[in-house]
C-alpha cells in the first residue's frame, strides 16, 4: 500500500485572494508544459488530456487515498472506461478530514428546523458524532458492501447518519418522508437493503398515519430487517422488523470509543443509489461510486464554485434530490453546510435564512427566484446579505430577466446557473470564479467533461442548440443500474443514440466562449404554446387514421405572432390518397379525441417523404428549418434532401391558400369555395360528424344547442374573429352563416365618458369586459384618485369576442378620438387582454402608452382552447426544477412530489386538467396569438386566488418583462365589486401616479 | 303543479308511424327535415307531448290545440307551461299548470364539459364556484350549469337566442336564477337534467312515458 502522495490541499484563503482555480491552473500548466491562461483554455486541456487532468486534480485536491493512481483510467469509451482502478478511498474520511483553514473548531454543519430550533456542529464535533454513529450502525450489522435506506427531511440527523454509512463503506439511498409508499418503494425496492433509517416527520398521508405509511413501505421491502428511527416519536409496532431509535444506539456507545475503522474502498465501490425515472419503464436505480462522486463534487465546489474554508453553503434541496448529496460534499472542501427542513412560507424564507446564518453561497431554483420577483420582494432591502458572494440556480432555464432582477434586487453577486443531473450526480455546465456572468447563460463547461451540442447529424455545433453529450469518460458516470445484469438498460439509457458517447437527453447551446445554456429536454417533447406534447403520441394517433402512412409533428414559428409557436403536422399519405377536407377533418378529429385540443395541428401538410438522416433517423430539425424559412444547415446529413423541397412546396401552397382565404372579402367575391365558406363547412362537418349540404339546418342535421357552442368556438378559432350567437341562430346553415359572416360589418365603437378630468391629462381608457359593457368599472372609476379623464370603450355592436380584431378596431376608435398624445389603458379580465393588445398596436404606431393596467388578467399563454395548458405549464416548470428529474412525466412528478415541500405544493393536490381549464376563465374566447410588449405593465392581482395560479405572472412576464405587480382585495370574479373597488382604486391610482407624466405639449 | 315525463328514445318498442299519425302536417314536415335520428326524436317527443296534453285536457292526442311560437310550444286558451328537451337517448316532456317552465336534459361527456371554458358560455362567477368544487365534481357541474341555463332560457321563452353566459346558475342542484327557480330532475345516470320555473317547485318527480302509454 502506498501512502497518500505528499501533496497538501491548496490554500484556500479569503475571498479577496485569487480563486482556487488559479492555484490549480499553475499546477496544470506545469503538467501541460504551456500556459492555460483562460477558463476555456483550461477546459480544452482538461478534455484533450483527461488522464493528466484527473491525475493532476487528484493530487492537487488533497483528498486522502491509498493505492496507485496509475492508470488514471482504463481503456474504453464513456460507457466502459473506469477511473483509478488502483485507488482506494473513503468518502466520510475525506469529508471530515482536517482541511487547512477549517480546523476542528470551524463550523461544519448547521441544521435549521421548522420549529425555529437550530443544531450546530463544528468539524470536530461532527467527526465525533459520525464516528459514534458509525459504531452504532456497525453494531446493527451495517458494513462494507451493505445498503442502507434513509427517509428523512433535510436535517443534521440524516446527514450524520449518511456520513456514518459512507464511513462504513456501505451504500445509501435517500428520500423524503412525504413521497408516499409507492414512490418510496419505486426508489428503494431495487436496493434490497436490510436497514432503514426513518424520520417520520411529514410521512403521514391524508388517509394514513405515519406509522401505517411506514408499515406499508416495509411490507414492500422484503429484505428489510431493522428500522432505526431518526425522530424521537413513539416506537412504531412493526411486524417482522427490529425497531430501535438510532439516538439510543449512539448513546449506548462508550464515551471513549473512537468508532470503527473506516475502510478505504475501491474507487467504484457504491456510495449512493439514486433514482431517476425514465420516460418508459420502471425508475432507474443508478449506482454512483465513491471516488467518482467525491472527485466530481470536490472539483465542482473548488474549481467552479471556489468553495472552501470560510464559506457557508446553503442549497435549497431535499434528501430526494442529488443536490443534497452534492451540498453534503462541500464538507470535503472545508465549507460550512447549512441544512434546513423549513417550509418556504414566502419569498423571504431563503434570504432570511441566508442572512441569519451568514450564508456565502446560496443555491436555489429559477422558480423560487421568479416567485421573489413576482411578489415584488427585494432581498437586499429586507435582509443583510453582506456575506453572500454567489447565488446558484438549477433545475430549470434561468431567464435573462431573472439575471437583471437579481442584479437589482439581490445585489452585485454573480448569479450562476448550473445544470446536470441525477444521472451524473453532478453538473455539465457550471459557474466560473474567473468569468463575468452573461445573463441567460451558464459560465463554463464542467472541467474534464467534453460537453458538446450535437446537431441531428451528430456533429458538434457552436452557437446553436443541439443534443447535450459528453464525449469522454468522466468519473461520476454511474457504475451501472441495479436490476440490469447485462447492462442493457444502462446502455439504452445513455448510449443508444451515439454509441460510446453519453447522451444526456437535454438540449444545449454552447458558445465559443465556453458559456452554455440548457434548453430543456431533448426527448422530442414539443412545447406548443406552453403545452408539452410527446411527438410519438401524435404519430401514433395520426398513423392510425386510414390513408396516413407516416407523420411528423414539428413545432414551428407562428408567422402571425412573433415569439409564439404553432404545431405543424407533416403527413405522408398512402398511394392514391389525397389530403382532402374529409381526411383533414378525420385527422384533426382523431387528434382531438385521442390526444387533446393541443394535439390538433395548426398547419397540416401532405408531403411525399419525411426528411431522414443517413442512419434513418427522422430530422425534425431540418423540417422545422424549412417551415421557419431558415437555411437547413446540414442537408449533407440527410439521406433524402429532396424531401425538404417537398415540404417547402407544401408550406408555400398552404400559405397561398390561407392568404387567398384571408383576402376574400365575401363569398360573392370568391365564390362558394371561399375561405369563410370552407371554414364554416369544415366546422359543421367536424361537429356533426359528417358533411352536410350548404342549406341543411344545423339542428335538422342533428346539432343541438349544446353543440352549437362548440361550433361557435371552432368558428372563432378557424376564422380568427368573433362570431356571435345571434349570427348563428339567425340562420344555422353553412350558407346562412357564410353570408352573415361575410356581411357582418359592425359599426365602429364610440367612447363613453365615465368621469371628467383635468385639461391636458392623457385619458385613461377602460376596455369593456367579456360581455361588452363598461358599467362594471363604475365603482372603480368613482373611487379613483386621478386627474385623468376616464372613458369606457364599450364593445362595438355585433361583436362577441376576438381579441386581435377588437383591439384593432378599438385602436382605430382611439386614434380617431385622440389623434395624438399619450393614452392610458386598462382592462379587467377579458378587457385586459384587449387592452394589452391595443397597447402593442398603439406603441407600434409610435403612440405613447404610459400606463397599461391589467386587472387580474389571466396570462396570455397561447391557444385558449387548450385545456391542459395551465397544468403543463406548472408541471413543466416544476419538472425542470430538478436536473435529472426532468424526465419524469410532469403529472407523475407532481404526484411523487419530492420537491413539493420546496414550493409548498404538498397540501394542494395537483390540479386536474379540467380545473386548469376552468380557472382560465371567460377570456378563453379565441385562439389568439400573443406577442411581446416592451412597455411598462401594471398588474393588479386579486389577493384571493386559486393557488395554482402562482405561475400566471411568469407567463405574463415572458411576453411583458416590465411587469409591476400590486395585490388588490377580492377574488377574480368580484374584483370590481363595490366592496373591493376602493382598494383596487387605491392601487390603480398609485400606479397611475407613478407612471410617466405626459411630456409637455 | 309540474309533471315531467321521461322518454327513452332508444326503446325499440316505439312506433314511429303511430307517433307521426297524431302530429299535424306542419309538425310532421318539421320532423321529416331532420336526419333519421333527429326525425325519430322529433316525432316521438312531439307525439309524447300531445299524449301528455291529451291526458291533461281530456282530448285525443291529435286533437290537442298545440302550436309553436318561435320554437316554444303553446296550447291556446290554457294556462299551461310546456317544455320539451332531448339529449342523447333521453327526452323530457314537461307540463305545468299556471307556471312558466323550461326543462333540459343533456348527456354528460367529460371532454365536452372540459371544453366549456373555451366556449364562453360559463359566467366568471360560475367558473369560480366550479373551481372550488372537489375535482371529481367539476366536469359534471359544468354540464349541470348547461342544463340549468338551457332550462332557464326556455322558461323565459328565448332559448339560446340569448347568451347563456348571462344566465348565472347557482352551481348547485337547485337555487335561484333571477326570477326563476332551478332544480335537478332525476334522470338515468350519464345524463343530467334540470327544470326551471317561475315558481318554486319542490323536488319534482319524473314519470317514465313508455311506448305503450303512461303506466
Amino acid at each position: 500500500m502506498k501512502t497518500p502522495p505528499p501533496v497538501g490541499p491548496a490554500p484556500a484563503g479569503p475571498r479577496t485572494a485569487a480563486p482556487q482555480v488559479a492555484g490549480f491552473r499553475a499546477r496544470a500548466e506545469a503538467v501541460a508544459g504551456r500556459p492555460l491562461p483562460t477558463p476555456p483554455a483550461l477546459h480544452a486541456w482538461s478534455v484533450a488530456a483527461p488522464g493528466d487532468f484527473w491525475r493532476t486534480f487528484l493530487d492537487w485536491s488533497g483528498l486522502v487515498w491509498e493505492g496507485s493512481a496509475d492508470p488514471v483510467l482504463t481503456e474504453g469509451d464513456v460507457r466502459t472506461a473506469r477511473f483509478f482502478p488502483g485507488v482506494r478511498l473513503n468518502y466520510a474520511e475525506n469529508a471530515l478530514r482536517a482541511v487547512d483553514g477549517a480546523g476542528d473548531d470551524a463550523p461544519a454543519l448547521t441544521s435549521v428546523h421548522a420549529d425555529g430550533s437550530v443544531e450546530r456542529y463544528t468539524r470536530g464535533e461532527l467527526r465525533a458524532a459520525v464516528r459514534r454513529t458509525s459504531r452504532a450502525l456497525a453494531d446493527s450489522g451495517v458494513g462494507p458492501g451493505a445498503a442502507v435506506l434513509a427517509v428523512a427531511p433535510n436535517t443534521a440527523a440524516v446527514a450524520v447518519a449518511a456520513l456514518a454509512v459512507a464511513g462504513l463503506g456501505a451504500a445509501l439511498s435517500t428520500a423524503t418522508p412525504d413521497m408516499g409508499p409507492s414512490t418510496l418503494l419505486g426508489r428503494f425496492g431495487p436496493v434490497r437493503a436490510a436497514t432503514l433509517l426513518v424520520d417520520r416527520t411529514g410521512m403521514a398521508r391524508p388517509d394514513a398515519p405515519a406509522d401505517d405509511v411506514l408499515a406499508a413501505v416495509l411490507a414492500g421491502l422484503p429484505t428489510a430487517e431493522r428500522v432505526l428511527l431518526l425522530d424521537d416519536g413513539p416506537l412504531p409496532a412493526l411486524e417482522g422488523v427490529a425497531v430501535d431509535r438510532l439516538a439510543d444506539r449512539v448513546a449506548a456507545v462508550p464515551a471513549g470509543d473512537p468508532g470503527p475503522a473506516w475502510p478505504r474502498q475501491p474507487f467504484d465501490a457504491p456510495l449512493w443509489v439514486m433514482a431517476s425515472s425514465g420516460t418508459t419503464g420502471p425508475p432507474k436505480a443508478m449506482v454512483h461510486g465513491t471516488g467518482g462522486s467525491l472527485l466530481e463534487h470536490v472539483k465542482e465546489h473548488r474549481l467552479h464554485g471556489d468553495l472552501g474554508p470560510g464559506d457557508t453553503l446553503h442549497f435549497h434541496t431535499t434528501t430526494a434530490w442529488m443536490m443534497w448529496n452534492w451540498q453534503l460534499s462541500a464538507l470535503a472542501v472545508g465549507a460550512h453546510v447549512v441544512l434546513a427542513d423549513v417550509p418556504l412560507t414566502g419569498p423571504d424564507t431563503l434570504w432570511r435564512l441566508a442572512a441569519e446564518h451568514g450564508v456565502t453561497v446560496l443555491g436555489t431554483s429559477p422558480a423560487y427566484l421568479q416567485l421573489c420577483q413576482d411578489e415584488g420582494y427585494r432581498p437586499r432591502d429586507e435582509v443583510d446579505l453582506s456575506r453572500l458572494r454567489a447565488v446558484l440556480s438549477t433545475g430549470a432555464v434561468l431567464h435573462e430577466w431573472q439575471f437583471r432582477w437579481a442584479a437589482d434586487a439581490v445585489g452585485a453577486v454573480p448569479l450562476q446557473s448550473i445544470s446536470g443531473g441525477t444521472d451524473i450526480v453532478g453538473c455539465f455546465v457550471l459557474g466560473s470564479p474567473e468569468l463575468p456572468v452573461r445573463p441567460g447563460r451558464s459560465q463554463a463547461l464542467s472541467l474534464g467533461l467534453d460537453v458538446a451540442a450535437l446537431d441531428d447529424a451528430g456533429r458538434p455545433v457552436l452557437g446553436q442548440v443541439g443534443e447535450l453529450v459528453c464525449r469522454n469518460p468522466f468519473p461520476s458516470r454511474p457504475t451501472g443500474f441495479l436490476d440490469d445484469p447485462d447492462g442493457e438498460r444502462f446502455r439504452a439509457a445513455y448510449f443508444a443514440r451515439h454509441p460510446g458517447v453519453w447522451t444526456h437527453g437535454d438540449r444545449v447551446d454552447v458558445d465559443a466562449d465556453g458559456s452554455a445554456r440548457v434548453h430543456g429536454r431533448s426527448d422530442g417533447v414539443l412545447n406548443v404554446a406552453g403545452v408539452r406534447i410527446g411527438p410519438s403520441e401524435i404519430y401514433t394517433i395520426a398513423r392510425a387514421v386510414p390513408g396516413v402512412a407516416d407523420a411528423m409533428a414539428v413545432e414551428t414559428r407562428d408567422p402571425a405572432a412573433e415569439g409564439s409557436t404553432r404545431l405543424a403536422l407533416l403527413v405522408v399519405l398512402r398511394p392514391g390518397v389525397e389530403l382532402d377536407d374529409g381526411l383533414a377533418v378525420a385527422l384533426r378529429a382523431a387528434l382531438r379525441r385521442e390526444g387533446s385540443p393541443a394535439h390538433v395541428p395548426d398547419l397540416l401538410l401532405a408531403v411525399d417523404e419525411l426528411p431522414l438522416t443517413h442512419n434513418g433517423k427522422r430530422s425534425e430539425a431540418a423540417a422545422r428549418a424549412v417551415l421557419d424559412g431558415e437555411p437547413v444547415r446540414n442537408t449533407a446529413a440527410l439521406r433524402n434532401p429532396g424531401s425538404l423541397r417537398g415540404i417547402a412546396a407544401a408550406a408555400a401552397a398552404a400559405a397561398g391558400a390561407a392568404a387567398a382565404a384571408a383576402a376574400a372579402p365575401s363569398p360573392a367575391a370568391d365564390g362558394p369555395q371561399g375561405g369563410v365558406h370552407d371554414a364554416v363547412a369544415r366546422v359543421f362537418t367536424e361537429v356533426l360528424g359528417a358533411p352536410v349540404p350548404d342549406d341543411a339546418d344545423f339542428f335538422d342535421a342533428g346539432g343541438t344547442s349544446r353543440s352549437s357552442m362548440t361550433v361557435l368556438r371552432r368558428l372563432r378559432s378557424e376564422l380568427g374573429r368573433p362570431v356571435g350567437l345571434e349570427v348563428f341562430a339567425a340562420e344555422p346553415t353553412v350558407r346562412g352563416l357564410t353570408t352573415a359572416l361575410a356581411e357582418a360589418d359592425p359599426q365602429g365603437a364610440t367612447v363613453e365618458p365615465l368621469r371628467e378630468g383635468a385639461a391636458g391629462e392623457p385619458p385613461l381608457v377602460l376596455v369593456h369586459g367579456a360581455f361588452g359593457d363598461v358599467d362594471a368599472y363604475r365603482a372603480l372609476v368613482e373611487a379613483l384618485d386621478t386627474d385623468a379623464p376616464v372613458y369606457g370603450l364599450p364593445v362595438p355592436p355585433g361583436e362577441g369576442g376576438g381579441v386581435a380584431e377588437l383591439a384593432r378596431r378599438h385602436v382605430e376608435t382611439v386614434s380617431t378620438v385622440w389623434p395624438a398624445g399619450p393614452v392610458r389603458l386598462a382592462g379587467y379580465s377579458f378587457g385586459g387582454l384587449v387592452a394589452y393588445e391595443m397597447a402593442r398596436l398603439l406603441t407600434a404606431r409610435g403612440r405613447e402608452v404610459p400606463f397599461l393596467g391589467l386587472l387580474d388578467v389571466l396570462p396570455p399563454t397561447g391557444r385558449l382552447s387548450r385545456n391542459r395548458q395551465r397544468l403543463y405549464h406548472l408541471a413543466a416548470l416544476l419538472a425542470r426544477f430538478v436536473p435529472g428529474m426532468a424526465e419524469d412525466g410532469p403529472v407523475d412528478f407532481l404526484r411523487a412530489g419530492p420537491l413539493a415541500p420546496l414550493l409548498r405544493l404538498a397540501p394542494a393536490p395537483p390540479p386536474a386538467p379540467e380545473e386548469a381549464a376552468l380557472q382560465r376563465s371567460e377570456e378563453l374566447f379565441n385562439a389568439h396569438a400573443w406577442g411581446p410588449y416592451g412597455g411598462r405593465v401594471s398588474y393588479f392581482r386579486a389577493r384571493r386566488r386559486i393557488p395554482v395560479i402562482m405561475n400566471q405572472l411568469a407567463a405574463w412576464r415572458r411576453v411583458a418583462p416590465d411587469l409591476a405587480v400590486a395585490d388588490v382585495p377580492g377574488a377574480h370574479h368580484d374584483l370590481l365589486a363595490a366592496e373591493h373597488a376602493p382598494g383596487l382604486a387605491r392601487a390603480v391610482s398609485a400606479a397611475l401616479a407613478a407612471s410617466p407624466s405626459p411630456s409637455a405639449g | 303543479m309540474v309533471v315531467v315525463h321521461l322518454l327513452d328514445l332508444a326503446d325499440p318498442g316505439w312506433d314511429l308511424d303511430a307517433a307521426a299519425a297524431v302530429l299535424t302536417a306542419a309538425e310532421r314536415e318539421r320532423a321529416e327535415r331532420g336526419v333519421p335520428a333527429v326525425r325519430r326524436r322529433r316525432l316521438l317527443v312531439r307525439a309524447g307531448l300531445r299524449r301528455v296534453l291529451g291526458g291533461v285536457l281530456g282530448v285525443p292526442p291529435a286533437a290537442v290545440p298545440l302550436r309553436g311560437d318561435r320554437g316554444r310550444p303553446l296550447v291556446d286558451g290554457a294556462d299551461l307551461g310546456l317544455s320539451c328537451s332531448a339529449g342523447g337517448d333521453l327526452a323530457l316532456v314537461a307540463v305545468a299548470a299556471g307556471a312558466r317552465i323550461g326543462v333540459d336534459v343533456q348527456p354528460h361527456r367529460d371532454a365536452e364539459a372540459a371544453a366549456a371554458p373555451a366556449e364562453g358560455w360559463l359566467a366568471p362567477a360560475e367558473q369560480a364556484r366550479i373551481a372550488e368544487l372537489p375535482a371529481a365534481s367539476r366536469l359534471p357541474a359544468v354540464t349541470r350549469c348547461w342544463v340549468q341555463k338551457e332550462a332557464v332560457l326556455k322558461a323565459r321563452g328565448t332559448g339560446i337566442r340569448r347568451p347563456p353566459a348571462d344566465v348565472v346558475t347557482p352551481v348547485a342542484d337547485s337555487g335561484r336564477v333571477g326570477p326563476e327557480w332551478v332544480t335537478a330532475l332525476p334522470v338515468p345516470a350519464g345524463s343530467l337534467a334540470a327544470l326551471a320555473a317561475d315558481v318554486p317547485v319542490p323536488a319534482p318527480g319524473v314519470v317514465l312515458l313508455p311506448p305503450g302509454g303512461p303506466r
